[in-house]
């Protein structure tokens, strides 16, 4: 009786202290609450890092699961949950929330969302997180909503139509909130959309701008695609970017152009395909962009998050952006003027010869997709994708899970039909050549690979580095381990029994500090014995 | 595309460890409900040249370049065991068969249509090949001084250290069941991998392998028992090339061999 009472003061206490709403301030300084989790990524520079360090790689040996609870779906769940003040908020697939006690896994509220019975995304109706700011949380639909809902009651505040999901879009991404706006981008590469990335007024829902991910006639960088193919150019989004304050500049990775694997008809480099875009917050104006694979052929989007970090670079201080790239290159970008400055690999690449001196890739002939088929590493999948990597202030290192892997990249016919797949091919596995994974620590100056921790399947899951120097990780087979972040050592881990394909997060409950991860349907936190 | 992608990804990742494999199947899945035709819009001769030219790109790595079978099922005989309408045929090429080694193939509306009319011709020309051996006397093979059912599985009787054979005359043509019993080695199907573990306490162990993770392995050893073992306990993990099967290129005579192909190739199950 004296726990269940203890318990329920704490979610009291928890309670009351999510009245105070997590302000713009507060998202400004996330790093300074390390207790809690309150976007994506952990802080604006999206370096997935938790500074909390009650668990250390001294005594990680003692982590154990703390609760679980079951999201009855069957769906992939790919959720970043959002932790407030003692209060743990996360989407489970496709679009319902549920705000938990963090310390105990019980429910305090659910929201429902009713989807509609003919939804068109691509790889799954999944999302991957929500946002708070104020009392809100703002949520991304598959049908191409956004959703304002009230943190303390899972009440509808406001609902927007961002596009006719019946053409193919969608929202997976988690959005990104700051100053007055929320930020999400569509997905739909798969099926001829014309990607964008849309800023809301948080109080009503208006839109306040729109970047279109394929540039209209008239346009800068129009040029870049043939005839009419910029209208189902895709350019997609999938995951949520970072955000620079200072600079006012919000950083995303854009999608494949569409058809994925058939560029006939499409000649050009595709802007802003493949690209990393720095947008001014304000206006959704276009400071820069670097194309990571002009003209991509294999699917290699590049919605891979992106790492904002302050260091020094070559003997000076720098504004750097750190990308692991789908095509199996590791960049460095100045994020000031988007000017290139490291790409090595990180995986094996069989497609270019080098990148040039502006960070161009140089191609290898007979690398893009036949009729008959041609092996290409990295494969379909890429190097890395969608889920996240991990920056740690500590070490200095960039943390990616990777994906090594081939395929046999073939083409075919591509119409555009509205609501239809438009991929024009695919990828086969290599006979004989499964592939694995590796976490790889990689120092940013230099793009050298420090260690790497390898696994039997290819990574599906993203990484998360602490303070205590561990760094977290998920495996297809289902296992959540933990290395030393400074050496790579194999340290802990627990069979989930589920397949990890999601990204881990730290909080403080009850003044402990937990690890949570979703594992197939179920969200798992552990803490110490 | 992302997966998970495109994650890709789902039970069949674990299943198969083939992530781009399954990213292809679930993609295929979960594609918007299409309104396939009931009768196949692409079906004159023209249409089947091309069709054939798209099955040499995508199909005939498993199937043979004349649907005669190989790692795939045989086409030439006209029967499918997931359905013979058009519409089902266009179901089972474009979302793949679960469960099994074939992936729902990324080709156009227009493109799974042709191969449709192409693979029909092969399996209305007659093309099967008749198996010269005495299906019966075959049987006497298995049975006996083959001693086939110590490890495979008909109809609900044998052992399961190999693969389930209900079905065989279906799914491989004659050439590739003689070169399955003269050289069982040249294909073997991945799910019947061999490997050999040696424990630090000494014990070698060799069998087919059921399950791996980065810490455990788990293998069917070659009296059948399912074991599972610690890789922290292990001097050595090895996958060798040889399949568990002998071969049967000395063991029997010509005359043997060719009833034993001709029963296997009886064995059809229960086709819709």
């Amino acid at each position: 009786m004296k726990k269940i009472l203890a318990s329920l003061l704490l979610v009291a206490s928890g309670c009351a202290a999510a009245a105070e709403p997590v302000t713009y301030e507060r998202l400004l300084k996330a790093d300074s609450e390390p207790g809690n989790w309150l976007m994506y990524s952990g802080n604006y520079f999206s370096h997935r890092f938790s500074k909390l360090d009650q668990i250390t790689t001294a005594n990680v040996q003692r982590l154990k699961p703390k609760w679980m609870v079951q999201m009855r779906t069957t769906h992939k769940v790919e959720t970043t949950p959002l932790v407030v003040d003692g209060i743990l908020y996360f989407t489970s697939p496709p679009n319902n929330v549920i705000a938990l006690d963090a310390e105990t896994g019980r429910r305090l509220w659910s929201y429902n969302y009713k989807v509609p019975p003919k939804v068109v995304v691509c790889c799954g109706q999944v999302n991957r997180g929500l946002a708070i700011l104020g009392n809100r949380l703002f949520m991304g639909t598959v049908d191409a909503k956004l959703v304002a809902l009230d943190a303390r009651s899972g009440r509808e505040l406001w609902k927007t139509e961002v596009f006719d999901y019946t053409q193919g879009y969608g929202v997976t991404t988690a959005p990104m909130v700051a100053k007055d706006k929320v930020i999400v981008g569509v997905t739909g590469g798969e099926y001829g959309v014309r990607g964008f990335i849309d800023a809301y007024y948080i109080s009503t829902g208006e839109r306040a701008w729109r970047f279109y991910t394929v540039p209209g006639p008239g346009e800068p960088n129009f040029g870049t695609w043939e005839g009419d193919s910029w209208k189902t150019g895709g350019s997609s989004i999938w995951v949520t970017g970072a955000y620079d304050p200072e600079l006012n500049l919000a950083y995303w990775g854009t999608g494949n152009p569409g058809p994925d694997w058939n560029g006939e008809g499409r000649a050009g480099d595709n802007l802003y395909a493949d690209s990393l875009v720095a947008l001014d917050l304000d206006s959704g104006k276009l400071k820069w962009h670097f194309q990571f694979t002009p003209h991509d052929v294999h699917d290699w989007d590049s919605v891979q998050v992106p790492v904002l970090a302050d260091m020094t670079f070559r003997g000076s201080r720098r504004k750097l952006v750190l990308f692991g790239n789908r095509n199996g290159f590791f960049y460095v970008l100045d994020r000031v003027t988007g000017e290139y400055l490291l790409g090595k690999p990180f995986v094996k690449q069989t497609w270019a010869k080098e990148l040039d001196a502006k960070g161009r890739p140089v191609r290898l002939p007979n690398t893009f997709p036949t009729r008959e088929g041609v092996a290409v590493w990295p494969g379909v999948t890429g190097g890395q994708n969608w889920y996240s990597p991990s920056f740690s202030p500590l070490t200095g290192l960039y943390y990616v899970a990777a994906q090594e892997q081939g395929n046999i990249f073939f083409s075919a016919d591509a119409n555009y039909k509205p609501g239809l797949s438009f991929t024009g091919g695919g990828g086969k596995p290599i006979p004989g050549e499964p592939g694995f994974g590796a976490v790889r620590a990689i120092v940013p100056e230099t793009g050298e690979i420090k260690w790497e921790h390898r696994v039997v399947s290819p990574f599906w899951a993203g990484v998360m580095a602490t303070a205590g120097n561990l760094l977290f990780g998920g495996t297809q087979e289902g296992h959540f381990f933990a290395l030393d972040a400074r050496t790579g050592k194999h340290l802990w881990n627990f069979p989930t029994g589920g397949f990890i394909i999601a990204n881990p997060i730290s909080y403080l409950a009850g003044g402990k500090q937990y690890i949570a991860i979703p594992a197939g349907d179920v969200l798992m936190a552990f803490g110490l014995e | 595309m992302i997966g998970g992608y495109k994650a890709m990804f789902s039970r069949l990742v674990i299943g198969f460890g083939l992530a781009a494999c399954a990213v292809l199947a679930q993609e295929a899945e979960e594609r918007p409900e299409e309104k396939i035709a009931e009768k196949n819009p692409f079906d004159t001769a023209a249409d089947a040249v091309l069709g054939r030219q798209y099955f040499l790109g995508h199909c005939a790595s498993c199937h043979g370049s004349e649907g005669e079978g190989g790692r795939g099922v045989n086409l030439t005989t006209g029967r499918y065991r997931l359905g013979s309408s058009d519409r089902e045929l266009f179901r089972t090429i474009r979302r793949g068969v679960p469960g099994s080694e074939m992936p729902g193939i990324g080709l156009s509306e227009t493109e799974v249509w042709r191969v449709i009319t192409f693979v029909r011709r092969i399996g209305a020309q007659g093309a099967e090949e008749k198996a010269p051996g005495d299906p019966d006397a075959g049987r006497a093979v298995y049975d006996g001084k083959g001693a086939c059912a110590q490890c495979h599985w008909i109809n609900g009787r044998g052992g399961v250290l190999g693969p389930d054979l209900g079905e065989i005359g279906l799914r491989r043509s004659l050439k590739f069941l003689r070169e399955s019993l003269t050289d069982p080695d040249k294909h073997i199907a991945d799910d019947y991998r061999t490997y050999a573990v040696a424990t630090r306490g000494g014990e070698r162990v060799r069998g087919i392998k059921l399950n791996e993770d980065d810490y455990t392995i788990q293998l069917r050893d070659s009296k059948e028992n399912m074991r599972s073992f610690k890789k922290a306990d292990l001097k050595e993990v090895k996958r060798e090339a040889a399949s568990m099967m002998p071969a049967y290129r000395t063991a029997l005579s010509a005359t043997e061999l060719e009833n034993l192909i001709a029963y296997l190739s009886s064995l059809r199950g229960k086709a819709k």
